[in-house]
């Protein structure tokens, strides 16, 4: 498991966005992860597995975690020199993802949609996957690509 | 995300759904495959050539016209055809999906139980 790292502390280093806890938000989140990868010149096929996780931690953290009630999402991005950091803090009651256990698979058409499928993915898309709460309470899931090449901001 | 739909005439009517854009929401995927259901549609060829990912709920969106499309098809014959590789959706199935989408598609299983073409002409020929 990679170490939890920190947020650089250059602001120019990372970017980052600040959501509401709505679904409808996460159309902003897809502008924003499509904005990064241009910006840091990364192929979005290649980062499109880590797309997908940082919005199921999200979606997690709106649906299963603030489930209708007012609250933001914070999520930040940046590259530690091994890879892509992926940083989604929120003051929702308190959630483990990394606890869920996988799905029954393969999924039943017949039935619906079994509870987990997200977080599952979130585990074949990304090298490292932790969680923490933070000294103020929040919860904080770190999560790691290593290997996307890419032209990074500060140094572009 | 945009949708676009085509309809095509193969050995029956075909509704293509051209997705363009990542899928991070099922909603819109279910309305549009419910309106043209609504309207007659009872074979969907959904195409993500052009889905850089999808998220889960891409995956609840496919489940969701699965579901609307089949035909008499439920309960164990069904699961055990798809155990055994012998059920595929007559009436649903995917053309093109690549990279991540393709990863996910796979991660869930549903390419046991939905084809997945890469030829557009051969998967609307596919409904029979």
């Amino acid at each position: 498991m990679h170490d939890v790292m920190e947020a650089p502390d250059a602001e120019d280093k990372f970017d980052r966005l600040r959501i509401s806890a709505d679904r409808r938000e996460l159309s902003r989140l897809e502008q924003f992860l499509e904005h990064f990868a241009l910006a840091h010149n990364v192929d979005i096929e290649k980062a499109g597995g880590f797309f997908v996780a940082v919005h199921e931690i999200v979606t997690n953290a709106i649906v299963h975690g603030y489930r209708g009630e007012p609250g933001n999402i914070d999520i930040s991005l940046w590259w530690d020199g091994t890879g892509l950091v992926a940083r989604v803090r929120d003051a929702a009651p308190h959630f483990d993802p990394t606890l869920v256990p996988p799905p029954e698979l393969p999924v039943s058409p017949d039935q619906t949609l079994p509870g987990g499928m997200g977080i599952h993915m979130v585990r074949q898309f990304v090298d490292a996957m932790s969680y923490r709460t933070t000294p103020d309470g929040q919860n904080e899931v770190l999560l790691v690509k290593y290997g996307l090449v890419h032209t990074a901001k500060a140094q572009a | 995300m945009k949708i676009n739909v085509v309809h095509e005439e193969g050995h029956v009517p075909v509704t293509v759904l051209q997705v363009t854009g990542p899928i991070t929401s099922n909603e819109e995927l279910e309305a549009q495959a419910q309106a043209e259901y609504t309207a007659g549609a009872r074979n969907i060829l959904v195409d993500l050539a052009d889905v850089p990912y999808m998220a889960s709920a891409g995956l609840r969106a496919l489940h969701f016209i699965f579901n609307l499309l089949k035909e008499g098809d439920s309960g164990s014959t069904l699961t055990k055809g798809i155990a055994a590789g012998t059920y595929h959706s007559a009436h649903l199935k995917l053309l093109r999906p690549k990279g991540p989408t393709l990863e996910a598609i796979k991660v869930a299983g549903y390419d046991m139980f939905l084809e997945i073409y890469q030829d557009r002409n051969k998967a609307i020929e596919s409904f029979t």
